[in-house]
């Protein structure tokens, strides 16, 4: 087996670069399909995004210092399902002050249904994140639910996700771009295939960089779990440069492992 | 040949530096290579006191270049038109940037467009080809795609294809329906297809590349070798091969096209496929055996 890996996304071989907080604002897409689940990544972008270390890189032991707050908008999981991934990468949310976690997993369908509807939790959700202090980094997980459940249009929810845009220094959607969800038979707007492609490319068309996360295509096998392309997105940073590569990833129960492809 | 260069970077030039009068620039990009460096790259070549309009749909913070910056994703149409015409300067260049035309709906698209499009005035449209579009419009079928409508219209086309040399085509268009976006995508360095339509009606059409870091245009020739080089590659390849003379010359080429080949003569069925028996001398003719030929 080849050598395992640190993970890094820019060529400074940093994850999010310091620059993002200071006035170079990321948008970031996360592509997956079933079978790769993202929440590995996601879990690492969080530590990333408070301290700026990384549990599974090799100076992970560095000093821990907080430098962003971090919003994660769930609409796949409930608060108890970070809690223990988190808590296993040696990261406490209950007592820390700059992560937010706000659910809108278990009110999906009930209070979240309409179009308004959701107009209007984001309205709230957007005054809510620009009353927390200091810097901000958000991910969305999930959102494209909302296409396939709810009349919302793919320009709609885009923006939806302008206002928080607005308001954050890194963004992440985390979508799923399987080939069922954007595979178009008819040309008919109303069909959640339809929605949900036309969601994901309007999404690369304004991002500064993307993951994709695939399983691998000769098939499973016991020790690759799958493939981590990082590429430009379509609008590139100022001075900050993505560090475009391929990774095989493993997730196992305890850690994850990254080797070079 | 260096004619046809030169006059078709001096067109790119004149339509980088708004010198030439057209209302409607549009340009065709995909998730592969976006329009982003070939905007910034008429953004280099403006005069300098251009009124800049940045129209966005899909653009967050206010780029740096842009004197008015209109965000238009929560706006009606009628309110979008009346702020654009407002930030008009009849004295100076208007060159309005609008980041993605395809958030405007395909009904009201040409109706759009004549109502901004003024004397003096440039509109800069990126329409995003990756998108998919509508069979039909709901309310009238039979009507025209956006993109139809907007190539109609359009004085120039820039379609922008990401540096074709590093990827295979086939395989970067499977990788691109399945969104997966491959490395070395979105480069400074990219290729434009140039569609111009002079006021005659004559429609010009030029590849370039585009190299955004030192403002290089260069115009890719048409391939060539496809049409008519094949034969003669093989005579070059021929000569000076060997000692032996594997040419032929013209000469033999004409007696060689005159040779009537076996296989032509065979095509032509005049006796309508029978079988023609000759007796010769030597043939033995039975009469009383019932298989013999019976002729």
């Amino acid at each position: 087996m080849s050598q395992q890996q640190d993970l890094n996304l820019f060529v400074d071989n940093s994850i999010i670069p310091q620059k993002v907080y200071r006035d170079e604002p990321l948008f970031g897409v996360i592509t997956h399909t079933q079978g790769t689940s993202p929440s590995w990544l996601i879990n690492l972008l969080i530590e990333n995004a408070l301290y700026g270390t990384c549990v599974i890189n090799h100076e992970k032991n560095q000093h821990r210092q907080l430098r962003s707050n971090v919003v994660v908008i769930s609409f796949l999981n409930d608060f108890d399902f970070y809690e223990k991934d988190l808590k296993r990468n040696g990261i406490e949310v209950n007592d820390n002050q700059q992560f937010h976690f706000i659910d809108l997993f278990t009110d999906l369908f009930q209070k979240i249904n309409t179009p308004e509807s959701i107009v209007k939790i984001f309205d709230q959700l957007s005054k809510t994140i620009q009353n927390i202090p200091n810097k901000k980094t958000i991910l969305i997980e999930g959102i494209e639910f909302l296409l396939s459940s709810t009349g919302i249009t793919s320009i709609q929810l885009l923006n939806q996700i302008n206002k928080l845009n607005k308001i954050a220094d890194a963004l992440f959607i985390i979508t799923g771009a399987d080939k069922e969800l954007i595979d178009i038979q008819h040309a008919n707007p109303s069909l959640p295939e339809f929605k949900t492609l036309d969601f994901i490319i309007r999404l690369l068309h304004r991002s500064n960089i993307v993951l994709g996360l695939r399983p691998l295509e000769t098939g499973r096998a016991k020790d690759i779990t799958g493939t981590l392309t990082i590429s430009k997105g379509t609008i590139p940073f100022d001075s900050l440069v993505v560090s475009e590569k391929e990774y095989l990833f493993f997730v196992s129960r305890e850690t994850t492992k990254l080797f070079f492809r | 040949m260096s004619g046809v260069s030169q006059s078709s970077t001096v067109l790119l030039n004149r339509l980088f530096t708004l010198k030439e009068s057209s209302p409607l620039l549009l340009v065709t990009d995909t998730i592969a290579q976006s329009s982003y460096y070939l905007i910034k790259e008429f953004i280099h070549n403006v005069p300098k006191d251009t009124n800049i309009v940045y129209i966005s749909f899909e653009t967050i913070h206010k780029p740096k270049y842009a004197n008015v910056f209109i965000e238009a994703y929560e706006m009606s149409s009628k309110a979008l038109i009346e702020q654009i015409n407002s930030t008009y300067e009849s004295n100076v260049k208007n060159l309005i940037i609008i980041d993605s035309i395809n958030f405007i709906n395909n009904e009201i698209l040409s109706q759009f467009l004549t109502s901004i499009i003024k004397p003096n005035l440039t509109v800069l449209a990126t329409y995003h080809t990756s998108l998919p579009e509508l069979e039909t419009s709901v309310k009238y079928p039979n009507y025209p795609s956006s993109y139809k409508i907007l190539s109609f219209i359009a004085s120039s086309i820039f379609e922008i294809i990401p540096n074709s040399k590093e990827f295979d085509e086939e395989e970067l268009e499977l990788n691109l329906n399945k969104l997966n976006i491959v490395k070395g995508l979105n480069n400074s360095i990219f290729q434009i297809n140039l569609i111009n339509r002079r006021k005659s009606g004559r429609s010009i059409n030029y590849k370039f590349e585009i190299n955004t870091m030192n403002h290089n245009y260069n115009l890719i020739l048409p391939d060539q070798s496809l049409d008519s080089g094949n034969s003669m590659d093989t005579q070059d390849l021929l000569k000076g091969l060997t000692t032996f003379n594997l040419t032929t010359s013209d000469k033999q080429k004409l007696a060689k096209d005159q040779v009537e080949l076996p296989f032509l003569d065979a095509q032509s069925f005049n006796n309508g496929g029978a079988i023609v028996y000759e007796f010769e001398k030597d043939d033995d003719y039975d009469e009383e055996d019932p298989y013999e030929d019976p002729f």
